[in-house]
């Protein structure tokens, strides 16, 4: 009896490592999440502008497949990042791999953007508001005698009046 | 002698600067628009030479098919008109393969097992290849797929088709191939 069950847990056994084996050669194993993630750092090269995660042409779904494929044999993110560069050029990655340049390149329109309108501003502003000369006299400061007042004084001044 | 107080102030330094940089950044993407617009072949004119690795494992030269007239075909798996197209193809090479075409299909943005398994089904025996990283794509200046160009015997672009090989457009394809096989024959 012992070797009985002691077959059957060997069965088992091999049964749970064969699935476990077969498991990360699937393709079907991979989720579109981690599909996507990778496909969301590409983009579509018949498309201008639509990141590959949500591109539906023919040659996207094409693309995250491969992408899916790549993932079950169990490349990382970077291996196919570099795979589709290669392959494909630096079109399909579109956005510059490096933070900095990447950071560049996002940025940089937007605070083109702002310095033209500030830009614009100050020249309306200077347009329309001449600063006037160092050397123009200055009018002498005239104290205004009841803006001077404290409020308590106001006060007392205006019931006295009444 | 004493000036308006409403003199506009001359432009501040900083104003100056700023409006430096924006001049530099239109400059900088105007060239940069007119760089893509000149890219491209022109018909007479020498197309840019590319070397390929076809997907039997062939490595071809455009130089090496100098004399010829050669068919550059630009396809991809995915492209439903190059899948039209490709009966046309075949029937072109059948026909004109002895008479001197030589036709050269470069697949675009493909998957190479996609690539091979569309040649497989339209029976594809003429040599293809991969344009890898597109760099032919870019350099003859496609703006999609599928697209033709015809190289005469002399070395020059003499022909440009932007599309699909067509019932409508094939017999006139199919005359100026014939005229370019005969010059020089």
């Amino acid at each position: 009896m012992k070797w009985l069950y002691a077959w059957m847990y060997l069965c088992f056994g091999l049964v749970f490592a064969l699935t476990a084996m077969g498991q990360t050669a699937d393709p079907t194993t991979v989720t579109a999440d981690e599909v996507n993630a990778v496909a969301r750092q590409m983009y579509c090269m018949e498309c201008e502008n639509i990141p590959l995660d949500v591109c539906g042409t023919q040659a996207c779904v094409q693309w995250r497949e491969e992408i899916r494929l790549q993932l079950a044999e169990g490349k990382t993110a970077n291996e196919i990042l570099e795979y589709f560069r290669i392959y494909h050029g630096d079109r399909a990655l579109a956005i510059p791999r490096s933070p900095w340049q990447r950071f560049l390149s996002l940025w940089l329109p937007i605070i083109g953007i702002i310095s033209i309108v500030a830009l614009g501003i100050n020249l309306l502003r200077q347009a329309s508001h001449p600063t006037p000369r160092h050397n123009a006299p200055i009018p002498p400061q005239v104290e205004n005698p009841v803006s001077s007042l404290t409020y308590q004084q106001r006060l007392d001044q205006d019931l006295n009046n009444l | 002698m004493t000036d308006s107080p409403n003199k506009k102030t001359p432009i501040s330094t900083a104003n100056l600067t700023l409006l430096v940089g924006v001049v530099l950044v239109i400059v900088a993407v105007g060239l940069q628009l007119m760089r893509r617009s000149v890219v491209g072949v022109q018909v007479g004119t020498p197309p840019p030479p590319f070397e390929v690795t076809t997907y039997d494992g062939e490595t071809l030269q455009l130089s090496d098919l100098a004399g010829k007239v050669v068919l550059i075909n630009f396809w991809a798996s995915w492209c439903i008109p190059c899948a039209q197209e490709a009966p046309y193809l075949n029937e072109l090479h059948t026909d004109y393969a002895e008479a001197g075409l030589v036709l050269l299909g470069l697949s675009h943005s493909d998957i190479e097992r996609d690539a091979r398994a569309f040649l497989a089904e339209h029976g594809a025996t003429y040599r293809n290849a991969p344009d890898t990283a597109s760099r032919i794509y870019q350099a003859y200046g496609l703006t999609g797929v599928p697209e033709s160009f015809i190289i005469g015997r002399d070395g020059n672009l003499a022909y440009f088709l932007p599309g699909s090989i067509t019932s409508t457009n094939y017999s006139s394809l199919r005359q100026t191939i014939e005229t370019l096989l005969n010059e020089g024959a």
